[in-house]
């Protein structure tokens, strides 16, 4: 009896504290503020999708919790056109009139209003997945996580600059893109106005890549179900030139624009190549390296070719040698968009050379080259190979000025950048390497398709996104196995390039969705009359209609992981490089698919955006721990580290202890006695946002509960 | 009297030539050389690019009126700014490197660290670039790739 007594008497003091909070909940004053903002018939459809408005004969209505200070209350309801829908005693759920919204707040017997927040439609596979939904819904967090006043990057081309998915979340008319750079006429928009006049960087790009990474990165369209991880970010986007110092200028200029505008960033390079020492050390890896810190940070594709044996390595005694083929794709040869390189490195300081031979079926030699010392200086070409083959072959020698390593580089391209390299009938090429001193050589064969016989799929990460010291290389994972992909759910995506890098490095550092992802495309011709397109959705806004088109690879993965990161810098602006991998190394998802991790196939596992923004927050979940046992009340709960005890039964003796969850003693409080109802002021100080542990123990109560400071 | 007012006009047209000469809009260009100076440290992809500038100019004397050819044009490291054909690249440079005359060949520079730059210079003066000062290490762009 004293229990129930006392329950009523906390519910009516909570009816109390309720009185002093303000009449309508943050949300519904946000929503005020956007309905004031509603200019034309389009933002008016979008606002009442968006808060799930009703329209009944021209008249709209918000679904909505209102607290009464007594039931009697309810009476005022039909004065405002309200009808209640269920009836809870002193709070009901009913339906507004919006334009009477305010009016009723300002009745005496209201005690709150709390607008209904829209259920949406069944979150993407792989936000779940990976836990973003609670990161952007703030679940036990002081507020959503979106990545608002943080810079997200994206340096890459087939941009639409003012794709619907690229706007302000709740205000339609502002484009989150910051600032664009086209590289290839060095023009720079600096306003809503050019931006959205520009459009596209390439009316012609055929895939529109870099809408759909900045999609998944940055998008935010309400309408489907295919926006993106940090919906609230800054955008800069770089509309890329086609070569690796393009890429070198674009990430520096979107960190000069952090810099100038105060604020943190993170840039996604879904990008690559094999052509590099994989080992840190290339000049765009070092320079990169340099450019990242405390609030810059840098995620790249980890590479595609994980099922594709292009990597190779060989350790060589002195005067060891060996004989290695290696495959072309032919289809490709002759394209003047593709062609077939490898790229040979030995240890530093390391002497050894390289010959190339042509072979028949059975292993005689057709043609041969000259014998290249890969640490002299050596350029020698080839375009006659005594009918062996056709096209071209270029050698280059040189010890790498970064690294000490003798490099050779074999390139199929010629002189006049059309034609490859083909072998006739059932030739083969080989590779003869021989160690003058000791030492691993290692190769990769960069070309489509390209394979050496003896190749592995190890070590398959790319130069670019894969192989740099600080940048955080990202590999695919399945969450949705679309038919005809080839797909298994759950599993790590067959394409996704392995580690280490030639240095020995775990890559990549950690494993996202990238098969099979939804997201944004551009709206031109070439990208949904392309036979590689195959759409997820359209949206009509503004008498323009929106695309959104399937794709997979670590070039997807890539953006998931940079628009996570966007919103752990939200909640850490000065987030560094090694503050994410020590995150991603605590909270990775590690299941029967990734098996023990750290691996150089998963990295640290499946990334969890969410627990790695408690980690990052410094809140670790109490398990099985009450909320709020029954003898004592506190509140309110979260709160700024001041908060009420209110006691439902009488006792003495008590002390109230509180800890961190790392077992750290915050206050230790005697209390001679309580009566039934009273409330005792409880004062933690200045301590850190974060979950904390409230022990109170006295002759009878004897409780342990958690609370939240924010 | 006549003498003396030839050679008068005569010294006012050597001077009138030399003015001409001295305004001209029209640089001295250099050719392009099989080989490469030794002194600078040329990455494989450099060579790579060097070797197929050398075909493409045919072996002429100056590249005064040299076009890069519609092949040589898709190289990556080649681009078109304003009407100009230039290469990409890094530069590695030390205290000694004298931007000003980089920039008097029409190059340009994004400073990426303490030594490293990215550059771009016009085709036509790239054999001028590579006999500057300062100038430790050359690499040629290279492709990159989307990863979808």
């Amino acid at each position: 009896m004293k229990k129930t007594y006392a329950l009523v008497a906390f519910l009516c003091l909570s009816l109390v504290i309720m009185a002093q909070s303000p009449k309508l909940s943050n949300y519904s004053r946000s929503f005020l503020d956007a309905k004031n903002t509603v200019q034309n018939e389009q933002q008016r459809a979008n606002f009442r999708k968006h808060y799930g408005l009703k329209l009944v004969a021209e008249q709209e209505f918000v679904s909505a919790y209102i607290h009464f200070n007594d039931e009697a209350g309810k009476a005022i309801l039909e004065n405002y056109g309200t009808t209640i829908v269920s009836d809870f005693g002193a709070i009901v759920t009913a339906r507004i009139p919006v334009n009477q919204l305010e009016a009723l707040s300002n009745e005496d017997a209201i005690k709150l209003i709390e607008i209904g927040t829209p259920v949406r439609k069944k979150l993407a596979a792989a936000r779940t997945a990976a836990n973003v939904d609670k990161v952007q819904a703030g679940t036990n967090l002081s507020h959503p996580f979106l990545g608002t006043n943080v810079v997200v990057g994206v340096v890459d081309g087939g941009f639409q600059y003012n794709h619907i998915n690229f706007y302000d979340l709740d205000n339609s008319s502002e484009l989150r893109v910051k600032r664009v750079w086209k590289q290839s006429t060095n023009t720079k928009y600096t306003t809503q106005a050019t931006i959205e006049a520009a459009k596209y960087d390439n009316s012609r790009d055929e895939d529109g890549h870099a809408t759909h990474v900045t999609g998944i990165a940055a998008g935010s369209y309400s309408g489907n179900n295919y926006y993106g991880v940090a919906k609230d970010a800054d955008i800069v986007m770089v509309s890329m030139g086609d070569a690796n110092t393009d890429i070198s200028d674009g990430v520096k200029y979107v960190y000069d624009y952090a810099t100038e505008v105060g604020k943190p960033a993170v840039v996604n390079l879904s990008l690559g190549t094999h052509i590099g020492p994989h080992d840190g050390t290339s000049t765009f890896d070092k320079t990169c390296d340099a450019m990242q810190g405390a609030g810059r940070l840098l995620v790249g594709a980890a590479s595609n070719e994980g099922d594709q044996k292009l990597y190779l390595e060989k350790t060589l005694a002195a005067n060891g040698t060996t004989t290695e083929a290696v495959t072309f794709d032919t289809y490709y040869a002759y394209d003047d968009g593709y062609y077939q390189d490898i790229d040979i490195w030995g240890d530093a300081n390391q002497t050894y050379t390289v010959q190339v031979i042509i072979t028949n079926s059975t292993g005689s030699t057709l043609w041969s080259s000259d014998v290249i010392n890969a640490t002299s200086t050596t350029t020698k070409t080839f375009t006659s190979f005594n009918s062996a083959a056709t096209g071209f072959i270029g050698l280059y020698a040189s010890k790498d000025a970064n690294n000490n390593k003798g490099n050779v580089l074999l390139t199929t391209h010629n002189s006049l950048w059309t034609t490859g390299f083909q072998l006739s009938g059932t030739n083969k090429l080989k590779v003869i390497f021989t160690a003058t001193t000791a030492g691993t050589i290692r190769s990769w064969a960069d070309g489509y398709g390209s394979t050496w016989a003896n190749g592995s799929t190890n070590s398959t990460v790319g130069e670019l996104g894969g192989t740099g010291k600080k940048i955080i290389s990202v590999g695919a994972w399945t969450t949705t196995a679309k038919s005809g992909y080839g797909l298994t759910k759950n599993a790590i995506a067959g394409f996704s390039s392995k580690g280490p890098t030639a240095d020995g490095r775990m890559k990549p550092d950690i494993a996202a969705p990238g098969a099979v992802l939804a997201s944004s495309v551009p709206n031109t011709s070439a990208v949904t009359g392309s036979s590689y397109f195959e759409q997820a959705a359209t949206a009509s806004v503004g008498g323009v209609t929106y695309y959104w088109g399937y794709m997979q690879g670590t070039s997807m993965a890539s953006p998931f992981v940079t628009g996570v990161l966007a919103t752990w810098l939200q909640a850490n602006p000065q987030l560094t490089p090694d503050n994410v991998r020590e995150v991603l190394s605590q909270t990775a998802i590690v299941d029967s698919y990734t098996g023990a991790c750290p691996n150089n196939t998963w990295g640290y596992g499946k990334i969890d955006a969410y627990a790695g923004l408690l980690n990052i927050l410094g809140i670790t979940p109490i398990k099985n721990l009450e909320t709020m046992p029954d003898a004592i009340m506190a509140y309110p709960n979260p709160n700024n580290g001041s908060f009420k005890l209110l006691f439902t039964e009488a006792d003495e003796n008590l002390l109230v202890s509180v800890y961190a969850v790392n077992g750290q003693k915050i206050l230790n409080q005697q209390i001679n006695h309580v009566d039934v109802q009273e409330n005792i002021d409880i004062d933690l100080g200045q301590v850190a946002t974060g979950a904390y542990i409230v022990k109170v123990a006295g002759k009878k109560i004897n409780e342990t509960f958690q609370l939240l400071v924010r | 009297m006549k003498k003396i007012l030839f050679l008068a006009a005569f010294a006012v047209a050597l001077v009138g030539c030399g003015h001409q000469k001295n305004v001209s809009k029209t640089h001295k260009t250099s050719a392009v050389v099989e080989i490469l100076p030794e002194n600078i440290n040329f990455s494989t992809s450099f060579r790579a690019f060097w070797d197929d500038f050398y075909k493409d100019t045919k072996g002429a004397k100056t590249l005064e009126n040299y076009v890069p050819s519609e092949a040589f044009q898709k190289h990556p490291a080649v681009s078109n700014v304003d009407n100009v054909f230039v290469v990409s690249g890094y530069l590695t440079i030390t205290p000694a490197f004298d931007q000003a005359a980089f920039e008097a060949l029409g190059g340009t520079i994004n400073q990426l660290d303490a030594t490293t730059v990215t550059f771009k210079m016009p085709l036509t003066r790239l054999p001028e670039m590579i006999q500057l000062k300062g100038i430790e290490s050359v690499e040629a762009a290279i492709k990159v790739y989307r990863r979808n």
